[in-house]
């Protein structure tokens, strides 16, 4: 099941609001990848674009080459799974295994139903009576359980508390290593979902400021700490995201490249270089006036 | 037709015809109860086919506007083209409108082997004594316009929100009026009943025809509508 998803160009606008702009990427099968931004940032519009909710205004996005909007064999390869209004939903969680089972060829009912059993689904319900927590399990059930190529989540542990959602990282995890597939997770919560993902893309204010692999990502951002002066000097050749300053010593949070040069001058300075986290990182890029 | 179209068209067909498991004997009592109570002459010259045709119409409406809020977004969800949807919707909605009439027909024509004296003064339909088969193609034609004109208005409102909708409301009320108006000399109708415009109409034919055409007209519209139409996260 190796799929390649390619985006070229993509813009999105709705009436006079430009909510992505040329937007292109490529993703590679058998990953797990962070898509993260704020409130608004176009996340929803480009998972919309990539499960085919919606067409994009201009550009293309591709599964294996092929144009994904309209077209039956792209769609059947992407669950789109994301918070879903159920109160005036009358069906079982069973009735919705059902429909699945029906529409989607891969999926897996037994898989299915030992979720729903992780997850603790009454699942003779109708789902309007679940919890919204509840709700979010049901959703997730599906999406993992439909086992297509490309599976997306965004924002999908809504209303589930801390020991559910843990569940369904370690499901994601052990997922990838029984059917590798391709898992798009859109998140708030960076902090606590950064060790699952492979690659992460950043999405700001309707454009893609970062793709990178986790490792490489974490090796760009980093922090230099160390008596004021010599701090500043070395910073001034990098590009800081923010600093801290506590009596003579600064801190210093960088992203880019690290050359040998600075390096070397850091380790004459005697200046200290730490690790951020991912957190850190999209808090930074993403600040206001960025 | 690919398979999944064929999937959509009995899976909606199946879903639809629990909404009719409900109706129609309602309004199966409702036309015993009514023909028992009312000595009114305009209530007991009518046949169970003609009356449950009068209600069907609406109840096509309402279905057509369902079809597009609910089961639009679910089968995009379910990783089904729009084509498909569109598809299984329209051929599901005709079989609907056979059923729904077909049945009803085999009722009308039991009630009518029995010859009892309440049903003396029925008559089957203003299209004449015995029109079996006009009387069931005419209905079943209506009740597809209907259907067609809720679907309609659902995607208008789904798509556009408010005012698109009601742009939509007006486009439907427009279509089921001009069918209402070819069928003025035959049929008791729920919109152009209340007005009092007499047009002269020339004949069943090209009542039928009409109606042909006002759905073709219809159908191109819903699709147009639906064939890119975004699916609401949420």
């Amino acid at each position: 099941m190796t799929r390649k998803v390619e985006a070229k160009n993509i813009r999105v606008s709705y009436k006079e609001m430009e909510a992505l702009s040329d937007i292109s990427f490529t993703l590679e099968s058998r990953k797990i990848v962070g898509l993260i931004g704020r409130n608004g940032a176009g996340k929803t519009s480009l998972l919309s674009i990539l499960a085919a909710y919606r067409k994009a205004t201009s550009g293309e996005i591709t599964i294996d080459g092929e144009p994904i909007f309209e077209n039956e064999k792209a769609v059947a390869q992407v669950t789109f799974v994301h918070q879903t209004d159920y109160k005036d939903e009358y069906d079982t969680v069973i009735q919705f295994f059902e429909l699945a089972e029906r529409y989607r060829p891969g999926f897996d009912r037994k898989y299915a139903e030992q979720l729903a059993e992780i997850f603790q689904l009454p699942t003779n319900k109708p789902l309007r009576k679940l919890s919204t927590g509840m709700q979010s399990a049901f959703n997730v059930t599906i999406g993992l359980a439909n086992k297509t190529p490309i599976t997306i989540f965004d924002e999908a542990y809504q209303g589930m508390d801390a020991p559910a959602r843990e569940l369904f990282y370690k499901e994601i995890l052990e997922e990838q290593a029984r059917n590798p597939r391709l898992f798009i997770l859109s998140t708030h919560l960076v902090s606590e979902m950064e060790y699952l993902f492979d690659e992460v893309l950043i999405i700001h204010k309707g454009k893609l400021i970062v793709q990178e692999e986790m490792d490489s990502l974490l090796q760009k951002g980093f922090s230099v700490t160390g008596a004021m002066e010599d701090v500043e000097e070395v910073a001034s050749a990098l590009n800081v995201l923010s600093e801290k300053q506590l009596g003579g010593t600064k801190s210093v949070m960088v992203y880019g490249e690290l050359t040998a040069e600075t390096e070397a001058d850091v380790k004459r300075k005697g200046l200290e270089i730490g690790n951020v986290s991912l957190q850190d990182l999209f808090i930074q890029l993403t600040k206001e006036g960025n | 037709m690919n398979e999944t179209g064929k999937k959509v068209t009995v899976d909606l067909y199946a879903a639809q015809m629990k909404w009719i498991a409900w109706y129609l004997p309602i309004v199966y009592v409702f036309y015993f109860v009514l023909i028992w109570l009312l000595n009114e002459p305009g209530i007991r010259s009518m046949s169970l086919l003609t009356f449950t045709f009068q209600t069907a119409t609406i109840f096509m409406l309402i279905c057509g506007i369902l079809s597009s809020l609910a089961f639009l977004p679910m089968y995009v969800k379910h990783g089904v083209t729009r084509k498909s949807y569109f598809q299984g919707a329209f051929l599901s909605a005709i079989g609907l409108a056979i059923s729904l009439i077909g049945i009803t027909a085999i009722f009308t024509w039991i009630i009518s082997i029995f010859n009892m004296p309440l049903f003396n003064e029925v008559v089957l339909s203003s299209l004449g004594e015995n029109s079996w088969l006009l009387t069931i193609i005419s209905y079943i034609l209506i009740v597809i316009v209907y259907f067609l004109a809720g679907w309609l208005i659902g995607l208008g409102f789904y798509r556009y929100g408010g005012s698109g909708g009601f742009v939509s409301i007006l486009a439907a009320l427009v279509i089921v009026f001009l069918n209402d108006l070819l069928w003025e000399f035959f049929t008791p109708i729920p919109v152009v009943g209340y007005l009092t415009l007499s047009l002269p109409v020339p004949n069943v034919a090209i009542a039928i025809a009409g109606s042909i055409i006002l759905a073709v007209i219809t159908a191109v519209l819903v699709h147009k509508i639906v064939k890119d139409t975004p699916v609401k996260v949420a």
